[in-house]
């Protein structure tokens, strides 16, 4: 009686086994298959502590204004990010502008400035190159990869952050773009302690209240 | 007696299956997760065969204008198409300067640009000079998704346009128009129908086909 008694207990610990590493696998495949942080996931442009980038919108162009404004408000509505609207150089944390830089290659760039001091690192700056001719959904979709990758996507399938990677595409924010970064902002995916947002208006146009209680503009 | 001498045993048993199914276990699950974080280190992004195929370290996001959808396409968008040597890597004035305007910030610099120096081995279509400069947005730090940097002394398939912006530089109509060739074989920077065409041909063979969609 006591050896079945023991056999079953050991298959369940061997079920058990089974179970754990089944979870281990699935969460690690999870991470792997979802997980579309930027720049190798250094994290280098996120403003993680209030999970709002103050916005310029300086594009010359008003078509190409209008479409940068459209891709903000579809991130600032897609996620859980405020993008406040600046109307002045007023130390931006992701500046846009427009320029015929000529056949560079690229219609659109997203650039981390390093070496901007007073902007402790937490700048970005977005160029659109109007040396090329698209539609205004296109100027719109290549707005929206370039804000993309400056709070922290890298190229994925599925909408604006795989433009001219990928087949499938939108000039839109996707589902897996909004996942991303409302799991990310809460939990980095660099492993740094959770993030809670805080002061939030119901608009994400006013100002935010970073954990120490500053504002944010 | 005889009852708590078998409760004995039986725990000794339970104990002597318990503890290395459970060690095995926690092994097992060690082991996966390890596997799946180095697998995840190693190649953090999406592998459905479109990602751009340059190691990491692009540190610039960008949208290129055009990706053309045949190596066809990509010839027809090119003015020369030649292999060439890297004979040098200088930088360049940042992309502020080039653009000649104040684009914002007062310590800004803008993006690095570099130019690259090749000697000419061979000509493919177009008319190319003997030794030419290709001008590339980024440094040997931060560059563009699918546009990794320079080596000097290695060889490429170059398909290229001349530099609006610039009257001595080309530049590739698509990050498509640059294939490395390394032992022998062309290796694509980016994935795509033009690299699908050309990866692993030699560079004989790819300059047949080149010219044949040429004539």
């Amino acid at each position: 009686m006591h050896c079945p008694r023991t056999t079953i207990r050991a298959l369940g610990l061997v079920a058990l086994a089974a179970a754990v590493a089944a979870l281990a696998l699935g969460a690690a495949t999870v991470t792997t298959a979802e997980a579309h942080p930027c720049c190798n996931g250094s994290l280098q442009w996120w403003h993680l502590h209030t999970f709002s980038y103050r916005f310029w919108n300086a594009v010359d162009s008003p078509t190409l204004n209008a479409e940068t404004n459209d891709a903000r408000a579809d991130w600032r509505d897609s996620t859980i990010l405020g993008l406040p609207n600046l109307s002045s150089h007023n130390k931006p944390r992701i500046h846009v502008s427009d320029n015929n830089f000529g056949n560079t290659g690229w219609v659109g760039q997203a650039w981390p400035c390093f070496h901007c001091a007073h902007q402790a690192g937490s700048y970005g700056h977005v160029y659109l190159n109007k040396y090329y001719s698209q539609t205004a959904n296109q100027w719109q979709g290549t707005a929206c990869q370039e804000i993309g990758h400056i709070i922290g996507l890298d190229h994925h399938s599925g909408d604006c952050m795989g433009l001219s990677y990928f087949p499938d595409t939108s000039n839109r924010v996707g589902q897996h773009s909004a996942d991303d970064i409302n799991n990310y902002y809460p939990h980095p995916p660099d492993g740094s302690p959770p993030h809670v947002r805080v002061g939030l208006s119901a608009d994400k146009e006013s100002p935010f209240y970073d954990l120490a209680g500053d504002a944010q503009p | 007696m005889q009852a708590m001498i078998t409760g004995v045993r039986a725990r000794r048993t339970k104990w002597h299956v318990a503890v290395p199914t459970l060690i095995a276990a926690i092994a097992l699950s060690l082991g996966i997760t390890l596997w799946s974080w180095a697998a995840g280190a190693i190649n953090p992004s999406p592998t459905d065969g479109s990602k751009a195929m340059d190691p990491g370290g692009a540190a610039i996001g960008a949208t290129w204008a055009f990706r053309p959808a045949s190596l066809r396409e990509l010839a027809d968008s090119s003015s020369i198409a030649v292999f060439a040597q890297v004979t040098d890597v200088q930088s360049g004035p940042p992309l502020e300067d080039l653009s000649g305007e104040d684009l914002g910030e007062p310590d800004e610099q803008g993006p690095p640009t570099q130019r690259i120096a090749f000697d000419v081995d061979e000509q493919l279509f177009g008319s190319a000079p003997t030794d030419l400069v290709v001008f590339k947005t980024g440094s040997d730090e931060a560059w563009i998704d699918g546009d990794p940097p320079y080596s000097i002394g290695q060889s490429y398939l170059l398909f290229l346009d001349q530099a609006n912006f610039e009257p001595a530089a080309w530049v590739p109509p698509a990050p498509d128009g640059r294939l490395v060739l390394e032992n022998g074989e062309l290796r694509p920077m980016i994935a795509g129908p033009p690299g699908t065409a050309l990866s692993g041909l030699t560079q004989g063979e790819a300059a047949d086909l080149i010219r044949g969609l040429a004539n």
